[in-house]
């Protein structure tokens, strides 16, 4: 029964029941006393650091507010001292006093606000006693209602709920009497005081500003502190499947990311720096922080909101992870404003085709991104074939077949099955040709009809006017050292018909002639490289049968078949693992192998993988990816993406909603990304590379920005299966690329949609035109010299220059909508900033002819009669 | 030995790391009491009638006392360690080691070594039932109200070996020595999701080349049987000269004898693990044992 503390000596000698024990009691009481007071002190200061932040915002704002106002004080005094107002702030203030001074003295005025007074009185007691009546009588019909039903005897509630009616309805009368008693009344003040006001206002008006500051800065010292905190209701399944709310408490201390005058305060009270972007489509309010950065959003304190993966499974997003979280709301589109990074990923992805071995949710569906092998040997001999899979990057730095460090057997066995199931011939209507091509010609050739747009030529790389631009081009292969590769002959057969050798080669035909194709042949094998030295294929004492049965074991492992379709492989599956979730894997999931000099994360294993594939191969576990061997940049862009690919789906609200204009413009942009038609024109504000050769404007192929809202969806159908010149003196050619009709039609919808244009189809009827119209228009059509440079001759060409020259108009019934030609007679600068076509009716919006419309109109019906013929001529 | 640092410091795990000192220090001074009265009875032949007071006031307000000054050690502990709180629950990714609440640590432990069934089912309900029919099988009038060693040997040393070498000694081992994968690191070591351990456990019968499913389950049968027939066979050999096992009786006997083997059965299944690798001693198909 001893107690534990140690007590003065002696203290034990005292029998229990006579020990004292009342210090001890106070000093444990004391130490729970002031232990609670601490706890208390701890969580309202210690574990609240918010408001502090809170405080400081405060005082931010209210400093600024404070210059601003003492500013705008400054301002008003300078300008009052420099003119002298007569309406100066003090002597506006004297004269209001004037005024008040009047009226105090007028009996009248002072009578009738006694009045006002009194009648107010009266009219609150009237109402008051009406209201307490009705609701008496409420009371009393609710039980008169309730007798009814239950079949009790409502005689006398009958009577009571009627007495009280009656009384409520004679009241009603006397109050509007009284109303409008005391309104007149009103009514006398107010023409009383209406001088007062007018100064009042005056007053007012010029300090209005300055008053309002003050009242900001008041309410600023009023404000109290306290957690802000956003609601996302049903924003994504937790783990458990169950819609879950989502907390946030971000702008507790992120107080200035909506305020653009915080641009310049310090953190955590800095505007948003993408706010005038994001915040119009994501409201802060709706959707908070966390759906695009992460981290944990209920958190307080700076450390457990922002720190890396402990106790959250979705840290805090880094900066360059940052565009992964777009994915969750965007998944996969082919384009999104805003989001460069996250875009030029996936564009990467669907060029290298990562989804060829690995499930990729999205990606699937796409086409193998490398040629198909069946008729390989045609193309290239065996030898080049194995110096090639040996290493790919040494015969082309640049290109995108990784690197699979074959061992020399693999290589062998590899090419001997290639060469057992390639075909010996490419089609067969293969085109040769026995004409002898002048690499001269060829060159220019190669140059002007628009190869450059796809393909990368070094010899010619010097000669681009835009070296940082032509050096981005990469879809087609790079054809620096193409005559190591390939034959004439077969570049000749090419040339004229892609799809003769490859059925689903995105190379278009550009309908060269026999002669011209054999200029650019016999220029093109002229691409070659000296120093480029193919490792010799070693011999390998095996049949034959062995060698390509183990050939075809070594694809089946590597799985080539996921980029090169291989005859006999066609039923093969992915070799490697679903990418899909990727991003949600937690570290102990990944293998590091003996990679010990990098840090245990999953960023530092995804770029190291991307990296150097191998990586983390053990004396045990063999692996397989090829090397892909991406720069920092490329592999931090890949990180990214695979960061988004983490299987977390959001509820529709907070999604993009999927409308039939966006399904058809990421269609659209899906083609023309595969065919590259950004390579040469500019769409939706992007692209066209190939203008990174070719100075004169003239000869650069047109912007298609506002190609929807311009031309007529069957003549674009039509011109896309067969292009015709609309500016013959072009030398770069829009090619044949065989699309399809529904490929087309992808083409024109997106098209349109960019322009927002709702029908494809129009109908004109030239006869139903007005023929004073036409006639005016014909007029107005000499009167500004249209033809001086919609003109098709050499001469004009010779004489004016390409880009002081237009497209045939005599095509414009048939491909211009008629629309069009109005809003672009209007205002040319509008629908194509820097076209040279002036602006003949109108200027900065202001119309230069009263008639400017009618002759607009005119020129538009003039121009639709124009044409089935021939183009029109000028007249003396 | 950071690794060590991080377990200890562990909001969770302080607790434990008081628990044991708090059992250390109270065992001592269990035994030192004991052993002060066990000389005054070897010295008097009893102790000297003890002095009493009445529980209210006397008890009561020391226990009050105590009860502010807990109070007040918890508001002041709260301030320095938070409630360790983990990240949301997933089931896709539970957390690596799954660890149960510390004080079924034990259980746990027995898990390594147990059929489920065994170590989950029947163990910890024989712990129960053991712990409830204390009062009916411990007849010793003895060591009531004062410490004393020498006149309850075998109930102290069995509450000991039970408490706080299968019990305490499990909870310590479960929190501080059990690594992800449930995998054996000692304190030096660094906890590595990715420790591979030679797990090569073989059942009793098969180190005996027996193969028939029968036999082995004669076999095993037979060992367990013939380790619990050391009870009767004990009795057999000492009813007629054992004063205490007259004292309690056959029943009383058989019970006792039979707890006190289960619970044995556990570090010699233990040691049988760790020395000759044996998963299970009895395979039948509704068991292991």
């Amino acid at each position: 029964m001893d107690s534990p503390v140690t007590q003065p000596a002696g203290r034990l000698d005292i029998p229990v029941e006579k020990r004292p024990y009342g210090v001890l009691f106070f000093v444990f009481s004391l130490i729970l006393a002031l232990g609670t007071l601490w706890v208390v002190a701890d969580e309202v200061i210690v574990r609240r650091p918010w408001k502090e932040y809170q405080r400081e915002y405060n005082r931010t704002e209210y400093r600024m507010m404070q210059a601003r106002r003492d500013s705008l004080v400054t301002e008003l005094e300078l300008k009052e001292k420099a003119s002298g107002d007569t309406q100066s702030r003090d002597a506006l203030k004297a004269q209001v006093e004037d005024a008040g001074h009047t009226l105090a003295q007028n009996a009248d005025y002072q009578a009738s606000r006694d009045d006002l007074k009194r009648r107010d009185f009266d009219l609150f007691k009237i109402n008051r006693r009406y209201q307490f009546t009705k609701s008496v009588y409420d009371e009393k019909f609710y039980e008169y209602t309730e007798a009814k039903h239950s079949g009790h005897d409502v005689a006398e509630l009958e009577s009571v709920t009627n007495r009280l009616k009656g009384e409520m309805d004679s009241l009603l009368p006397i109050i509007r009497t009284m109303a409008a008693g005391r309104d007149s009344v009103q009514h006398r003040i107010d023409e009383w005081e209406r001088p007062l006001d007018s100064l009042a206002g005056a007053l007012q008006g010029k300090t209005q500003e300055i008053t309002q500051l003050a009242e900001r800065m008041e309410a600023i010292k009023a404000r109290p502190l306290k957690i802000k905190q956003i609601v996302l209701p049903d924003y994504e399944p937790n783990e458990f499947r169950n819609p879950i709310i989502r907390v946030e408490r971000c702008q507790t201390c992120h107080l200035g990311i909506d305020r653009s005058e915080m641009a310049d305060a310090p953190q955590p009270f800095t505007t948003h720096p993408k706010r005038e972007v994001y915040f119009k489509a994501h409201p802060p309010e709706k959707f908070g922080c966390t759906p695009c950065h992460d981290g944990q959003g209920p958190a307080l304190t700076v450390e457990s909101a922002h720190r890396p993966r402990e106790s959250w499974d979705h840290p805090m997003l880094a900066s360059t992870m940052l565009e992964s979280g777009c994915q969750k709301c965007h998944p996969n589109r082919a384009w999104l404003s805003n989001a460069e990074d996250l875009m030029k990923a996936q564009k990467k992805l669907r060029r290298m085709g990562c989804f060829g071995c690995h499930d990729i949710e999205g990606y699937n569906q796409l086409a193998k991104v490398a040629p198909p092998l069946d008729r390989v040997t045609t193309k290239v001999s065996t030898s080049w074939i194995y110096d090639w899979i040996k290493n790919p990057r040494a015969f082309r730095p640049d290109t995108r077949m990784p690197n699979f460090r074959l061992p020399d057997s693999e290589a062998v066995s590899i090419v001997s099955y290639l060469e057992s199931v390639s075909k010996d011939k490419p089609s067969e209507n293969w085109p040769t040709t026995s004409l002898t091509g002048d690499p001269i010609r060829g060159r220019d050739l190669t140059k002007s009809v628009g190869c450059l747009g796809c393909h990368r030529i070094d010899a010619l790389a010097g000669e681009a006017i835009d070296p940082g631009r032509a050096a981005t081009i990469d879809h087609g292969p790079n054809l620096s050292r193409i005559g190591n590769k390939v034959s004439a002959s077969w570049l000749f057969g090419w040339l004229k018909n892609p799809r003769g050798y490859n059925s689903t080669t995105r190379m278009p035909s550009l309908r060269l002639t026999d002669q011209e194709a054999a200029d650019m042949a016999s220029f093109l094998v002229t691409l070659t490289d000296a120093s480029y030295q193919p490792v010799p294929r070693p011999a390998v004492a095996r049949s034959q049968d062995d060698l390509v049965k183990q050939g075809a074991y070594w694809i089946r492992t590597y799985g080539c078949f996921g980029c090169h379709s291989i005859p006999g492989m066609e039923k093969e599956g992915k070799v490697s693992v679903e990418l899909t979730t990727f991003g949600a894997k937690d570290v102990t999931e990944l293998f590091f192998g003996d990679a010990t000099d990098i840090p245990q994360t999953w960023e530092a294993w995804t770029k190291g993988k991307l990296q150097y594939s191998r990586r983390y191969e053990t004396r045990q576990v063999i692996q397989r990816m090829p090397d892909f061997a991406m720069n920092d940049e490329d592999a931090a862009l890949f990180a990214m993406l695979l960061k988004s690919f983490d299987g977390r789906k959001v509820y529709e609200e907070y999604r993009e909603p999927v409308t039939e204009k966006s399904q058809r413009q990421e269609a659209g942009r899906l083609i023309a990304e595969h065919y590259n038609c950004t390579g040469c024109h500019e769409l939706e504000g992007r692209g066209g590379d190939i203008r990174a050769y070719i100075e004169d404007r003239g000869y650069q192929p047109p912007v298609l920005n506002g190609e929807g809202a311009k031309v007529q969806s069957d003549w674009l159908f039509r011109f896309l299966q067969q292009p015709e010149p609309i500016r013959p003196w072009l030398k770069v050619r829009m090619p044949t690329f065989s699309l399809t009709g529904p490929e087309i039609t992808t083409i024109s919808q997106y098209f349109m949609e960019n322009n927002n244009v709702d029908a494809p189809f129009l109908f004109i009827k030239t006869d139903d035109l007005d023929p004073l119209s036409v006639k005016l228009g014909d007029k107005a059509f000499q009167a500004n010299q249209c033809l001086s440079c919609h003109v098709l001759t050499e001469e004009a060409l010779a004489k004016k220059g390409a880009s002081n020259l237009a497209p045939n108009l005599a095509m414009a019934h048939r491909r211009l909508r008629p629309d069009w030609i109005v809003n672009w007679l209007t205002d040319p600068q509008r629908l194509q900033p820097g076209t040279n076509m002036p602006s003949y009716f109108y200027s900065e919006g202001q119309r230069l002819y009263d008639d400017a419309d009618v002759q607009i109109r005119a020129l538009r019906d003039y121009l639709l009669t124009l044409g089935n013929t021939a183009a029109p001529v000028a007249k003396k | 030995m950071q690794q060590l640092w991080k377990i200890v410091s562990k909001g969770d795990n302080i607790p434990i790391v008081i628990m044991l000192v708090l059992v250390a220090f109270y065992i001592t001074w269990g035994f030192r009491e004991a052993r002060r009265n066990d000389k005054i009875i070897k010295k008097e032949g009893s102790l000297p009638a003890p002095d009493k007071v009445h529980v209210w006031p006397y008890l009561v307000r020391i226990e009050f006392l105590s009860a502010i000054l807990v109070m007040a050690v918890f508001t002041i502990w709260s301030i320095f360690i938070n409630a360790p709180l983990e990240e949301p629950a997933n089931p896709n990714r539970t957390p690596n080691p799954s660890k149960a609440p510390w004080y079924f640590l034990g259980l746990q432990e027995m898990l390594v070594y147990f059929d489920p069934w065994i170590a989950g089912v029947v163990l910890p309900s024989l712990i129960i039932i053991g712990l409830m029919i204390i009062p009916y099988i411990d007849i010793n009038p003895k060591g009531s109200g004062y410490y004393s060693f020498k006149e309850r040997k075998f109930a102290i040393l069995t509450f000991l070996f039970g408490f706080v070498v299968l019990w305490v000694l499990l909870i310590f081992v479960g929190t501080f020595l059990r690594g992800p994968g449930w995998y054996f690191f000692w304190p030096w070591m660094a906890w590595d999701p990715h420790k591979v351990v030679a797990l090569t456990n073989v059942n009793l019968h098969e180190l005996f080349g027996i193969h028939s499913k029968l036999v082995a389950f004669i076999f095993g049968m037979s060992i367990v049987g013939g380790y619990f027939a050391l009870a009767p066979a004990y009795y057999l050999w000492k009813r007629k000269t054992s004063l205490a096992l007259q004292k309690l009786g056959l029943v009383r006997y058989a019970i006792v004898s039979f707890l006190f083997l289960t619970m044995m059965g556990l570090p010699i299944k233990m040691i049988l693990r760790w020395t000759l690798n044996i998963k299970y001693i009895w395979v039948t198909p509704w068991f292991n044992v």
